[in-house]
């Protein structure tokens, strides 16, 4: 009897852990409905700061501008002439790579200006998409330069660069968007700068 | 010896299920640190418009997201434009500038996201820039979806 009971005393419980597994699912799941993994996706743009009265406009030539107006119904004037957003694209990259051919177009890709007016009226969604064919315009500059350096696109091109090291893409081809509203431009149209918002 | 042998192929093989708590542990540790739990509730509506050239915001922690739409009722008929920081109602798009250099000054890297309703006026969104300007807030996003099909030239 006695060496019975020393052998009970010896033996040392275990806590049960298979329900362990249980406990971590469960709140795994939890996670899982209550999070959204959708990131932030969109069209990146930086404001310019806003103007003191002090600061003079930038002078740009006329040439240099691309003017693109988006009216309240809908409608688009792409230098003057009637046109579409699909016809933008096209329009933006003549303006970009003309490097002085064309009088009517920008002298150098660094000095060109692509101004986006809009007027208050006008819906969003024909704004933005509008403003999609000008950065796809440079987006396809970028491919084509990274291709002549010998990548396969800008995106493996960007990959491809060390922490320190400047996108000379991006730098040689920046974009220069200004966005203004018609009611907001006080200065006569050839300042580039006129109103509002540049990347 | 022959008893043996056939005591032991007798014997079941087990899976040993001891470190199973612990990979539900790591995916759950996991999830834990990727995840961001839902913080807005819009109360207008934003449906967004599609385009092409997209990028992504890596770093959600920098990104204030400003809602631009018509309020949500309960009939269904959609309201007048109002505009959302976060969870509130702006009663008046002048109170952005200080709200933003609020959150400008928690957060020098702040990205703005703009939601914004494809139906909206754009001159509710020219009046929300200008005061992102005034506040100093010069990173923008404007929040689209991803257009996947390629529309012909």
């Amino acid at each position: 009897m006695a060496g019975y009971f020393r052998e009970r005393v010896r033996h040392t419980p275990t806590i049960p852990t298979t329900s362990m597994a249980d406990v971590g699912f469960l709140l795994l799941l939890f996670f899982l409905v209550a999070t959204t993994l959708d990131a932030d996706r969109g069209i990146g743009m930086r404001l310019s700061p806003p103007r003191g009265s002090g600061d003079t406009p930038v002078p740009v030539e006329e040439r240099d501008v691309l003017e693109i107006v988006l009216r309240a119904d809908g409608s688009l004037f792409v230098e003057g002439r009637a046109s579409s957003p699909e016809r933008v694209r096209a329009e933006v990259t003549r303006h970009l790579t003309n490097a002085g051919r064309d009088s009517a177009y920008a002298t150098t890709v660094g000095r060109a200006v692509i101004s986006l007016e809009t007027e208050r009226k006008a819906r969003y969604g024909n704004y933005v998409t509008v403003l999609d064919e000008i950065w796809m315009a440079y987006r396809a500059l970028w491919d084509g330069q990274a291709r002549r350096l010998g990548y396969a696109s800008y995106l493996e091109y960007r990959n491809h660069l060390l922490p320190g090291q400047t996108d000379k893409i991006r730098e040689q081809f920046r974009p220069n968007i200004v966005l203004t509203q018609p009611d907001s431009v006080a200065a006569p149209r050839p300042t580039g700068e006129a109103g509002g918002m540049q990347l | 010896m022959k008893r043996r042998f056939g005591q032991r192929s007798r014997h079941i093989p087990e899976i040993p299920t001891a470190s199973l708590p612990d990979i539900i542990f790591l995916l759950l540790i996991f999830f834990m640190v990727s995840s961001v739990l839902r913080q807005n509730v819009p109360q207008v509506q934003t449906s967004l418009p599609t385009a092409e050239a997209v990028a992504t915001i890596d770093q959600k922690r920098l990104v204030t997201h400003v809602f631009i739409g018509p309020l949500r009722s309960t009939t269904g008929a959609p309201g007048p434009t109002a505009v959302q920081i976060d969870n509130v109602l702006v009663p008046d798009v002048a109170m952005i500038r200080s709200i933003m250099a609020q959150k400008l000054s928690a957060q020098p890297r702040l990205i703005v996201s703009l939601l914004v309703d494809e139906q909206a006026e754009m001159g509710v969104v020219a009046d929300v820039q200008q005061e992102l300007q005034h506040a100093g807030a010069l990173r923008i996003n404007y929040a689209t979806r991803q257009r996947t099909q390629n529309p012909g030239p």
